[in-house]
This record gives structure tokens, sequence and C-alpha cells, in this order.
């Protein structure tokens, strides 16, 4: 599966400057991207726009494509021999293609979740288990194979002695620390952390990114924004964003310039 | 300068673990001092003390030779400015200009030495080209250097900064080093809770570090 | 005492529809007296709820010296010469209203001893949609989240230095602005957001929810709810 944009553009509601101006890019299952620019400059506003996070009024704002395809187009082309390539081929590959713009924001958190910075806003329960297990429990996961996979999160983020405390009470780390665990418990596809693992300290950092590299070996697509260029080593792809523009940059080529 | 002594802090619920016990120290005015540990030892609660806005269970602070007790909160507030960790809370006004004046206009002590100081500001803030916009529509890091201009506005003797890297571009960062360094030569002190190493070694003259048990100080570069 | 919320719930019912149904005084009072008792049983904290509510209180007050005084209907109770101060319906309505509003609170407060988590559990296993379930008590946690709203901009405009009590009059519509303005922001954006952080946890996301913890009644729950029962038949009777 892919997330790709072509062409899109986002204006502010009576603003004259648009903020992304024809922003270009493929997001792969698989691929961590860490996602840079300037404060201000529209990554929080894309990362929205892709996650559908946005108020439902700037909804017209927004111009351009931006596609989930579930069937790899070069997949379809290079292992189907051209007498199959009929045009019902085409058609399927043409349904499973679904338009992010027009889908519910209900639909596309099947495939697409995300984090954003600050934890107060999306910390649902009054306690740290049940705020791990809430998306698990709206996908109907058996209760006991619930409690493993809770359990298993626990005791590998170290989450133990907040298990039953009120995660609004907790100090800013261990909130993100909380929902990040919790985000990905749910094992979407596509997951974006937008400064949502900020103010998580230095020790339990590298802990994080190695779940990060599992999350993208189970075929994951992963897209982070971090300030502190705390994941720039297991960055799969590098896109920076300035004044609108998306320029993409593959970990090869940033050796390279090295 | 802030001293504290002997101070003892617990949250009502879990009496048990003090966050702070027996704690004694100064912050001078004339250096930055870093304040570092792990999540949830208790940085924020620390520098919430400081303020005020929670009240030791056993020791005093004083600010200045003041005991905080007996400190209304206005008073503190324009002697100590406190940037929280997320700047929402700390934005009233409907433009960028009016939310560094409205204390001034609403106390009516509005002259044009104060529009001066916040025209200063603003411009040192690189805020000052769009005034008049929201400051509800300006990002996260935005918002943080508006916060800091309107703390700056009452001229404090010290500045509590909360986790203030986070959500900054290296831009952003570089304006705040600025602030530090000024504020210091104006021998004006400041207190940087933070997680970001690399930014509290670089600013940093004394390093506070915190654990579930007590602080100490760890470092002292020259 | 852990009682079920559904064991509070039944009770709960019952004695604010009893005290609803019947007028007498002291009727109201033995409502009271079984409320006051079922808070002392799931150990509310009834000092801190009534030191939270106590301009409430005092609003109840108000409306019980209104009613006394107010009201000119039966007999004269206390007179002053030939005027009648205070009549014995004037006295039975204010004490009624009283006893009620306190027999409501009350109940609150026992409702309010569960976690949220387990009220919304409850609600789903008495058959309520879980959506329904969730959001009700969602929108009913967020009143309190409001009134700290308040208060922690009251304490982040002084320390802005400002003086509230030195404001001059004139100002002082304005700085009412300083103080809503952020606060109506602030709820707005946070049950935006919100609502964004439940769609993209799965909320409503179409499959069949399970439940990680399953409520069980047990014997003191029972006890408890047939008591309950007992008592309201009985006092339908009387």
């Amino acid at each position: 599966m892919n997330i790709c944009a072509s062409e899109l553009n986002f204006t502010f509601p009576g603003k004259r400057t648009s903020l992304l101006r024809d922003v270009n890019f493929t997001w792969k299952q698989g691929q961590v991207v860490v996602l840079q620019g300037k404060n201000g400059v529209g990554k929080s506003t894309l990362t929205r726009i892709i996650c559908k996070a946005l108020p439902d009024d700037y909804e017209t704002c927004i111009s351009g494509c931006l596609c989930l395809d579930c069937v790899q187009a070069d997949h379809l082309s290079a292992d189907q021999p051209a007498a199959h390539e009929s045009r019902d081929e085409a058609k399927k590959a043409e349904s499973a293609r679904v338009n992010l713009l027009t889908i519910g924001r209900r639909q596309s958190a099947q495939y697409i979740s995300a984090l954003f910075p600050d934890p107060d806003l999306q910390i649902l329960t009054p306690d740290t288990e049940s705020e791990l297990a809430f998306g698990l429990e709206q996908q109907g996961i058996p209760v006991n194979r619930m409690n493993d996979m809770i359990n298993e999160i626990i005791s590998e983020l170290s989450l133990k002695p907040l298990r039953y405390r009120n995660p609004r009470l907790c100090s800013g780390g261990e909130k993100q620390l909380i929902l990040f665990a919790a985000i990905l418990l749910m094992n979407r596809p596509f997951l974006i952390l937008d400064e949502a693992l900020a103010m998580i300290d230095n020790s339990r950092i590298d802990k994080v990114k190695e779940m990060i590299a599992r999350h993208k070996r189970a075929s994951a697509g992963l897209l982070l924004i971090d300030h502190q260029g705390r994941f720039d080593d297991i960055a799969d792809e590098v896109w920076s964003l300035k004044e609108g523009h998306l320029t993409l940059q593959s970990r090869c080529q940033m050796r390279e310039l090295k | 300068m802030i001293q504290l002594q002997n101070v003892t802090f617990a949250y009502p619920s879990h009496i048990q673990q003090p966050v702070l016990s027996h704690l004694s120290l100064n912050l001078r005015l004339d250096i930055c001092t870093g304040l570092i540990g792990r999540n949830g030892t208790g940085k924020t609660t620390f520098g919430l003390l400081l303020m005020g806005l929670l009240q030791p269970v056993d020791g005093n602070i004083y600010l200045n030779g003041k005991n905080l007790k007996d400190s209304p909160l206005h008073q503190i507030g324009s002697q100590i400015g406190y940037l929280f960790q997320n700047p929402r809370q700390q934005l009233f006004a409907d433009t960028i200009i009016d939310e560094l004046l409205f204390p001034f206009t609403l106390q009516q002590t509005d002259s044009c030495e104060v529009r001066k100081r916040a025209d200063r500001l603003l411009t040192l803030f690189q805020l000052d080209q769009n005034r008049n916009t929201n400051p509800l529509s300006l990002s996260t890091g935005e918002q943080k250097r508006l916060v800091l201009a309107a703390l700056m506005m009452n001229d404090p003797d010290y500045l509590i900064l909360d986790e203030p890297t986070n959500g900054l571009d290296q831009e952003s960062r570089g304006i705040l080093g600025n602030l530090i360094t000024e504020r210091i030569m104006m021998e004006k002190g400041l207190l940087l809770i933070s997680h970001d190493q690399p930014f509290v070694n670089q600013h940093c003259h004394s390093v506070l570090s915190m654990n579930e048990k007590n602080v100490r100080e760890v470092a002292c570069a020259t | 005492m852990q009682l079920d919320p559904r064991a509070k719930m039944l009770p709960v019912c019952l004695m604010t529809s009893l005290a609803i149904i019947r007028n007498s005084t002291f009727e109201l009072f033995v409502i009271l007296i079984l409320a006051l008792s079922l808070a002392f049983l799931v150990r509310a904290s009834l000092a801190k709820v009534f030191f939270k509510l106590r301009h409430l209180l005092s609003t109840f007050l108000g409306i019980f010296i209104v009613q006394l005084i107010f009201n000119r209907s039966g007999e004269a109770l206390l007179t002053a010469g030939n005027r009648v101060i205070v009549t014995d319906s004037g006295l039975e309505n204010g004490l009624g209203f009283v006893l009620r509003m306190m027999i409501i609170l009350l109940c609150g407060t026992v409702l309010a001893t569960s976690s949220s988590q387990d009220t919304v559990n409850s609600l789903v296993q008495l058959k309520l949609p879980y959506t329904l379930a969730f959001m009700v008590i969602t929108a009913i946690s967020f009143i309190p989240l409001m009134g700290r709203e308040v208060s922690h901009t009251l304490v982040s405009l002084q320390l802005r230095g400002i003086n509230l009590k030195k404001i001059p009059a004139r100002q002082k519509v304005r700085a009412f602005t300083y103080l809503f303005f952020p606060v109506i922001m602030q709820t707005l954006d946070k049950a935006q957001e919100l609502s964004i952080a439940l769609d993209l946890r799965g909320f409503r996301s179409g499959f069949k929810r399970t439940s990680r913890i399953k409520l069980r009644l047990r014997y003191t729950d029972w006890l408890v709810m047939a008591l309950s029962v007992l008592l309201f038949i009985m006092a339908l009777w009387v």
C-alpha cells in the first residue's frame, strides 16, 4: 500500500498565499519518513491533511489529489504478463485506489492513525490500562489477546508504575509514552507522529526507536516530525518543507551528500 | 535570588512519596540554571513551587528575601516569568500586539515607553510582520515566542522555561539562545527545565539533576 | 465499600423518583437519611463535594428564605403584630425544596464515586449503545474540565502581573473578555481535538466492540439493590 499525493495545494481561508504548493510524494508501507521544516511552514497542516484531522470547514481549502493505492502499480505491470493485462485488471487497480480526500475520517482512520503534539487533547480514558485498550476494544479484538498485547507493551516500555494511574495526572513525557503505546497497539498500516514524542526523555528514546523500527519491519509506514533530529538515523527518507514546496531525499542521497 | 530552605513537597494523593524532601538550594540571578531529569520525576512540579502555584508541605521559598507564601500571584508573576509547556494556556488576546499590551491597558499603565518596548520585543522575537494576526492561528513555535515576548514585557528578574525547545526549530532555538545570553549579561537569571541535553549543555552554567529522591547539582561549566 | 455502578444507579433512580412523588417533609427527610447512608456506604467524599458546591448551597438557603417569606398560604407560624411573617406551608415548601436538592446532590455524589470507565461499561452492560454511553459520560466529564480551565486562565492572567483587584471599574468588562475568550476558545478547541482523536483511535469504526472489563454483580450489590426495591415498594404502599 502507498499513499500518494500529487499537486496537493492548501490555502488557509482568507489568505492569499498558499501554505502548501504542488506537493508531490509517495509514502510507502515499510518506510520511515522524517518531515523537516521550520516553524509555521505547514508541516502539521500537511500531516493533518493526510490523516484528515483538519477541522471540517477546511476541506474546501485543499485541492489536488491524495490517494491510497491498495495495489502497487509497478507490482502489477512487472508481474502480470501482457496478455492478462486486460481492461478488467486496470479496472481492479482503479477500484483499489481510494481517494483520501473524499472519504470520511472514520474510514481513513482504518488505514492511517496519528498522534499530535499536545497529549492532553488526546487522552480519552481515566486510567492507563483502559487508554491502551481503547483502540483494541473498538476493533473488536478478543479480550484474551487484548490483555496479552497490553501486558507485552507495558513491560516493553516499562509503563508498569503508570498502569493504574490517571494519564491526565502524569507528566508530559509519560502522557506521550502512554499515547505512543496506545497507538502502536492499534497496528494501522500508516502512522503519523507529529512531535508526539518530543517530551520523552533520552533514557527511553532508544526503546521507542527500536519499537518504531520493529513496526516498520512489520510493513508499517511511519511519518515523524521531530525538531531535535532524534529520528534522523532511522529514517529511510527525509522530506523537507520550505515555502510550501516539499523536497524529497532518500537516505542513500543523504549519505552521498555527506 | 530565589532561596529554597528545607523544602518538602508531596502531592496529597501520594503523600508517602515526596517529590522533594528537605531541599535547600539557591538559584542565582546571574546564571542560567538547567534542570534535567527523567519523565515523571517532578521537574514541572519544581517550577510550579517556585511560582507559588503549589505550596510546599514543609519549608519555605524566598524570592528576593520575601517569603512566597506572603506574595500575591500578580506580584510573583511580575518578578518571575513562567513559560508553560503548552503556550496556549497563556494566550489571551485576539491579536499579537494586544497580547503584549493588554495587561498595561487593563491597568491603565499604558504609555509610549510600553509601546516602544512591545515593538522592540516583537522585532527581537521575529513576530513583527503580522502583528494583527490571531495568536491562536500561529504555529506552536511562534506561540512560544509570543508568550516569551509577553513575559518579557514585565521585565522579570527571573524566567522559568518549562521544556522551551519543545516544538522549536533550529532558528527559534537560536532566538531563544540569544535571549538567554542577553539576559545573563543583564544579570537576570533563568531556570531551564528540559531534557534536551545539547541545548542545556550549551546554555546552562549550572545543571541540577532531578531523580525520584532528590535534586543535586551535576555539573558546573565555566 | 466498592459497589457496582449498577448497584448505585438503581437506588439512586428510586430515591430521586420518590423525592419527586412524595411531598411531606417527614418523608423527604427519611429519603435524605437513606441517601446519606448510601453515600457513606460507598465512601463518597462528602466534605470535599460540599466545600466545592458551597456557593450552590448558599443559593439553596436563599431560595429557602424566599419561600419562607413570600409564601402567604396556610396558617401563620410567626407573626409580628398583625403581620404574618412565616406560614406553615411556606416552611413546608421551603424545607421540601432544600431537602429535594440535597437528595439530588447526594445521589450525584454517589454516582460520581465510580470511575467514568466503569460507568460506561455498566451502561453498556445494561444494553445501552456504547457510543451513546461513552459520549454522555465524556460530556459530563467536560463540565469540571471547563471549571478547571477558568481557574487556570485566572492564574495565568495574574502571572502576567495583573492585579485583578486593582483593575479600574471601566476596564472590568474588558478584563472579563480576556478571561472568557481563551476559556471558550480552548473548550471548543478541546472538543474538536477530542473528536478527532476519538476517530483516529477507531471510535465508531463499525466493528463489534469487545469490552476488556466485564463487571460482575456481587452479593453486596444484589443486597443493596434488593433492599432499595423493597424500601421503594414499601414507600409506595404507605
